[in-house]
């Protein structure tokens, strides 16, 4: 390979332009030394040094956001990377994400007996794959990303390594995962191979670069191999989102994962899903009829199934996992949406995911202070008489799940009638019957629970014994607080957040 | 002889790769179900220095490199996960693991 | 202050006492009162300085949008909106002062006042809302604030049994409201009132979908199943939101949408409200518990209101000109008017008699109230004279007599029924009347009544005075107490000519009235019947015979219905939905237990089946 070659492609190096992603790599070793340096009797600052570091950041990105965001899309890395508006906002999204779960870690981690350094740092260092996942303009780029985001949660979900629910749960989504990982890459390599395949109209030298992909695929509308690689590469994706049928690890890893990581995989793994998959959905759109076909058909069994199991589910993190995955259902509604055409699918897309970012923490900072030793044994029984022992956890919790209910006028609802309006726009109409079905059905099991929190008792306290709920601190009670006061506000206006992702 | 053609490859890939989903498929044991996934891992790649071969383009080449890098990254864990696990429960075999469910 | 800020001051000062009371108060309950009141003090206030001040005024902002897609928050602030506004402040402030005394032994004060905070909030949104859709909004938190008060003694199963039926009934008139207003937005493309004025497309369906929502809050046939139960909740709160206001809105919302109606939908309007005027009246002959009584009258004055608005508009000569007056909206506005004040005094007096009996609620174990407490005798009359008509000095007469002349000019048998339902009105609410208060104390605790404090007697006062002038109005739309301030509304009454009408009025009282008061003797009902001996019966044989008759069919009928009304709840409501719903969950339950087997074997044949179908995808197996 000639040196020039080289040096031209170095040239489109910019470091300072995934700075974000490197201080987050950094602030990962930076607490491992941290915890070597310091005597043991101070490791309680590390999680606020994590914090703090992840905090400022967001600070730093929400700061320079106009300035990076306004500007023309830009490539770097010889086209590995793209940085535009919307990995802006998605950066922010995890940002905002890590510092959350950050905080539920530090409640988590105080009842178990785990090091605790290392909770952080891998939080850190996933948070930073997911930046640059989305922001991935070329499969090797993705995949790697992925990897590591995926990687990092095998170790997450099995952190509490003394409990083997935790354990089997790693398990699960490890061998589910790298299933997925399998079909993930032999569908980029199948595009690969086909988009540098001698004789075919618009090959090219890298068929992994999403622009020259899109052109290829543009060029060759009718390709089996091409479609075969599509759906492949569609399969792994619906894998992170929870989509039907990849969607049965779900209730499973959810509930032996530790509460903060369950936090993690419903909100910040199910995000980059779907910014990957608004990202491909722009370079499959010559294969739109396909991608429509098996989105839609994913979408409504998604919305179905996630409600129907979750209708009678007693454990609570099982029960936000099936949920979680009739949001993914609705979300992908809004995907398919772009895929018509919609501009404006795409910001209904990321309303959504920030009001189910605001509303799922919410829930499950409550979840984090009920759960007892044994993390996976979360009932909704637990719940009974929260309202009158703790009622501002009943409270934060009410909030948390009408906004997931989609009741008016939390973020929630919002964020459903922005995806729906786009949805109708693009005449999904049957599609949007099945949602409007499943909102209705959802409604039942998001009440039954706050019923339990408000108007049931704790009854026989020998057969359901409550764990000690955790006293609430400063720091998350001011977290939940925000989280809630976020989630109505959001609901009444959104005039800012709204211009932001260019919804007006 | 069978001369080596990219139709060669690819199909001996896909067969690699129906091997490897076969075997996560009805094995038991998670360890050997753990190397069936990295077969489904090695299949792709072989197809990919193939594509890479064939069609004369070079990404594909530098993709396997990262392929193998995130490989020995997922056997690290897994393998970490797995041996934990069988401290804890004295079996790796898949049927036993099914404590969580419904 | 610009009258656009009074209007948004009055919509967020009861929201802000609502907060204060929810976040600060919790524990203290006299605080609560005092802020609640204080705030229903400032509300009746500025509703009056409004309506005084005679801006009318529109302001939208936008809400959001996306797209082509707007929706916008404003306030519609016309003649309609100003005496509606008067109308819940006025009385709101009564039922606040009352509540201060009624309520001052309960434990739960905060979360009273609070939720009487809530639902002033609510209501002036609906009162205030520009358009449907915002309307809907603060329909459904006035349902939320109306359970939260039933509600309030949910130690009582009755009384958490009545909280819930009312707020599933209200859900079945609201689904098809929410119906209506999507389909209004559909065809028409907006759902401003302001705008709907000049739709042109017209259809049977929106109309009826939206009268829906109506019939579930203003609880007509065949949804008037909640009121009565309704009573359950503290007697102020039924006086304020089962009478006075919130039972009202659908009336409000009705004439709010009157440019959207077709005749065929009016029809049907008119018939739903003459058939709930004539059940309800019957029903409330039997009834023994005061508060039971007054419940079914109010369905019955609603059924009137309802009736009113359907009968529709009439064509009269204005300047020499032959011009269609919306003469439905004027007679439905002017009797909710009238009626909001009389049904409200009726409300706290009885409250005021519950008070000083100890909570006795039976009329048959009242009595002799005349002389034990002399000021609710005189105010309780006053509004049993409104409700029944008395013509010239009650406000009654004047508001039914506008209703009762526009039937005799549109429809001859809803006249009758309407004529037949008055009758019946001024028959039960006089036995009520003579049993309470006249004849002697049947029973301890009537015995030993007493008046309340002033906090319980000041509003009672204020209520009579309002139900006695509140009737004088002009052709021109001026009033004694309106002044030229709701022209708007006010001059759309249709006013009857001649001496007719008032020997109408005092035909159905007398005739009602002198029933009542000649077959009711003062004592508990029962001995009647079981204590004397068979001479007495002979003696009475006919009034006996006409009573047991009375009984007979009124009992047939109203078991009949509530037998098939009790069915249908039972399959319905309590078989269908909830049992139903569980059953549901059960069964899918069930099936996610048979998928989630907690074996990764069957994990990975799901990861085949994706895969494969995903596969048929890409092979075009499906298109």
């Amino acid at each position: 390979m000639p040196i020039t070659l080289l040096q031209t492609l170095a040239a489109t190096n910019d470091w300072r332009s995934i700075a974000p992603e490197i201080f987050l790599g950094c602030l990962g070793l930076a607490l491992l030394g941290l915890e070597m340096l310091l005597p043991k009797k101070e490791h309680g600052v590390i999680p606020f040094a994590a914090i703090l570091g992840q905090g400022g950041l967001l600070i730093a990105v929400l700061a320079g956001f106009h300035h990076a965001a306004d500007g023309p899309a830009m490539k770097t890395f010889g086209g590995l990377i793209q940085h535009d508006r919307i990995g802006e906002m998605f950066r922010v999204f995890f940002l905002i994400t890590a510092v959350l779960v950050s905080v539920l870690g530090a409640v988590a981690l105080a009842k178990q007996r785990m090091p605790k350094t290392e909770f952080f740092a891998i939080v850190s260092v996933v948070t930073a794959a997911m930046m640059l996942l989305v922001q991935s303009n070329h499969f090797v780029m993705l995949f790697v990303a992925l990897e590591t985001v995926t990687v990092g949660f095998y170790i997450l979900v099995s952190y509490t390594r003394t409990n083997p629910l935790s354990l089997e749960a790693g398990l699960k989504y490890l061998i589910t995962g790298a299933l997925s990982s399998g079909l993930l890459l032999f569908g980029i390599v199948l595009l690969y191979g086909v988009g540098g395949l001698n004789g075919l109209k618009g090959t090219s030298d890298s068929a992994m670069n999403f622009g020259a992909l899109q052109n290829f695929l543009a060029q060759n509308p009718d390709n089996f191999l091409a479609a075969a690689g599509i759906v492949l590469v569609l399969a792994g994706v619906a894998f992170k989102i929870g989509a039907v049928p990849f969607q049965i690890w779900v209730p499973d890893v959810y509930q032996g994962a530790p509460t903060p990581v369950t936090a993690f995989l419903a909100v910040g793994s199910k995000a980059a899903g779907f910014a990957v998959l608004l990202t491909l959905a722009q370079v499959f759109s010559a294969y739109a009829p396909l991608v429509t076909s098996v989105l839609g058909v994913m979408a409504a069994a998604t919305i179905l199934f996630g409600n129907l199991a979750a209708l009678s589910q007693g454990n609570v993190k099982r029960l936000i996992g099936l949920s979680g995955v009739s949001h993914a259902g609705y979300l992908l509604l809004g995907v398919i949406a772009t895929l018509h055409g919609q501009v404006l699918a795409q910001g209904a897309v990321i309303f959504y995911l920030f009001g189910y970012l605001l509303a799922s923490f919410a829930v499950f900072g409550v979840m984090t202070h009920l759960a007892g030793e044994d993390d996976a044994d979360q009932r909704r029984e637990h719940y009974a008489g929260l309202g009158r022992t703790h009622p501002f956890l009943a409270v934060v919790l009410a909030i948390g799940l009408g906004s997931l209910a989609g009741i008016p006028p939390l973020a929630g609802f919002m964020g459903k009638l922005l995806v729906f309006i786009v949805a109708f726009k693009a005449r999904l109409y049957w599609l949007l019957a099945v949602a409007v079905v499943g909102v209705v059905l959802s409604i039942y099991y998001y009440f039954s629970w706050i019923r339990e929190a408000f108007f049931e008792e704790p009854n026989d306290p020998g057969a359901t014994r409550q764990p000690a709920r955790t006293p609430v601190g400063l720091i998350p009670g001011l977290v939940l607080t925000l989280l809630a006061a976020a989630s109505v506000l959001l609901g009444f206006y959104q005039g800012g957040l709204a211009g932001i992702i260019g919804l007006r | 002889m069978i001369p080596l053609t990219l139709n060669a490859c690819i199909v001996l890939s896909a067969v690699l790769f129906a091997i490897g989903f076969l075997g996560v498929l009805i094995r038991r044991n998670t360890l050997v179900i753990y190397m069936c996934l990295e077969l489904m891992l090695v299949a792709s790649t072989l197809a990919l220095v193939a594509f890479s071969r064939f069609n004369g383009t070079l990404d594909g080449n530098v993709f396997v490199f990262f392929i193998l890098t995130v490989a020995a990254a997922e056997v690290a864990v897994g393998l970490a996960i797995i041996v934990a696990l069988f401290r804890r429960r004295q079996t790796i075999e898949v049927e036993k693991l099914n404590a969580l469910k419904d | 202050m610009t009258m656009l800020q009074h209007a948004i001051l009055v919509l967020l000062l009861p929201l802000a006492s609502a907060a204060v009371i929810a976040l600060l108060l919790r524990r203290a309950g006299g605080a609560a009162a005092f802020v609640s009141t204080a705030t229903a003090t400032a509300i009746a206030m500025i509703a009056v300085i409004l309506a005084v001040h005679g801006d009318r005024f529109e302001a939208a902002m936008e809400w959001l949008r996306l797209g082509g897609f707007r929706l916008t928050l404003g306030i519609k602030f016309d003649d309609l909106a100003a005496l509606m506004l008067c109308i819940v402040g006025v009385v709101g402030l009564c039922v606040h002062v009352f509540s201060l005394g009624y309520m001052k032994e309960d434990g739960a004060k905060a979360r009273y006042f609070g939720g009487l905070s809530i639902f002033m909030f609510s209501m002036i949104g609906i009162v205030l809302a520009d358009n449907l859709f915002m309307i809907f909004i603060f329909w459904e938190l006035v349902g939320f604030s109306s359970w939260v008060l039933i509600n309030h003694f949910h130690e009582k199963q009755s009384a958490s049994e009545a909280a819930k039926k009312a707020f599933i009934v209200n859900r079945v008139g609201d689904f098809g409201f929410l119906l209506g207003i999507i389909m209004c937005w559909w065809v028409n493309g907006t759902v401003n009132f302001s705008a709907l004025a000049h739709a042109h497309a017209f259809s049977t369906a929106i109309p009826l979908l939206l009268f829906c929502g109506a019939v579930g809050k203003s609880a007509q046939l065949p949804l008037q199943v909640w009121l009565p139960d309704a009573m359950e909740g503290p007697t102020p709160v039924s006086a304020l939101i089962h009478a006075a206001t919130m039972v009202a809105a659908g009336i409000f919302m009705l004439c709010r949408i009157e440019p959207l109606m077709v005749p065929e939908a009016l029809n049907v309007i008119l018939w739903v409200g003459a058939a709930t005027a004539l059940y309800a009246a019957l029903c409330a002959i039997t009834q023994r518990d005061i508060k039971k009584v007054l419940a079914y009258s109010t369905l019955s004055q609603l059924g009137y209101m309802v009736a009113a608005f359907g009968l529709g508009s009439i064509a009269t000569e204005h300047e020499g000109k032959a011009v269609l007056v919306a003469a439905g909206v004027g007679a439905a506005m002017f009797h909710l008017t009238t009626h909001a004040f009389f049904k409200a005094l009726l409300f706290l007096g009885s409250g005021s008699v519950i008070h000083g009996c100890h909570h006795e609620q039976d009329i048959f174990k009242m009595g002799g109230l005349r002389k034990k407490m002399p000021l609710t005798f005189v105010t309780f009359t006053i509004g049993v004279f409104a409700i029944a008509g008395l013509p010239f000095i009650t406000a009654g007469f004047y508001s039914k007599d506008a209703i009762l002349h526009l039937a005799q000019e549109k429809n001859t048998a809803v006249f009758a029924i309407l004529v037949f339902t008055a009758v019946l009105t001024s028959f039960y609410m006089f036995r009520m009347w003579k049993l309470v208060f006249l004849g002697t104390p049947r029973s301890d605790e009537a015995a030993h009544a007493h008046e309340g404090g002033p906090s319980l007697t000041l509003p009672l006062v204020v209520l009579a005075i309002l139900s006695l002038v509140g009737g004088y109005t002009t052709h021109e739309g001026t009033g004694l107490i309106y002044g030229d301030r709701f022209k708007g509304v006010l001059s759309l009454i249709p006013h009857a000519e001649g001496w007719s009408v008032v020997a109408m009025s005092l035909g159905i009282l007398a005739v009602g009235a002198g029933a009542a008061l000649l077959l009711y003797k003062s004592g508990p009902v029962d001995s009647l019947a079981a204590r004397l001996p068979a001479v007495f019966l002979g003696l009475h044989l006919v009034k006996e015979s006409f009573d047991t008759a009375y009984n007979y069919y009124v009992a047939k009928i109203q078991q009949r219905f509530a037998l098939l009304l009790g069915a249908l709840d039972d399959i319905l409501i309590a078989g269908v939905i909830v049992r139903g719903c569980a059953t549901v969950a059960e069964l899918f339950g069930l099936g996610a237990r048979a998928l989630h087997t907690g074996s990764l074997h069957t994990y990975v044949w799901w990861f085949l089946g994706g895969a494969a179908a995903l596969w048929a995808f890409a092979a075009g197996w499906f298109h």
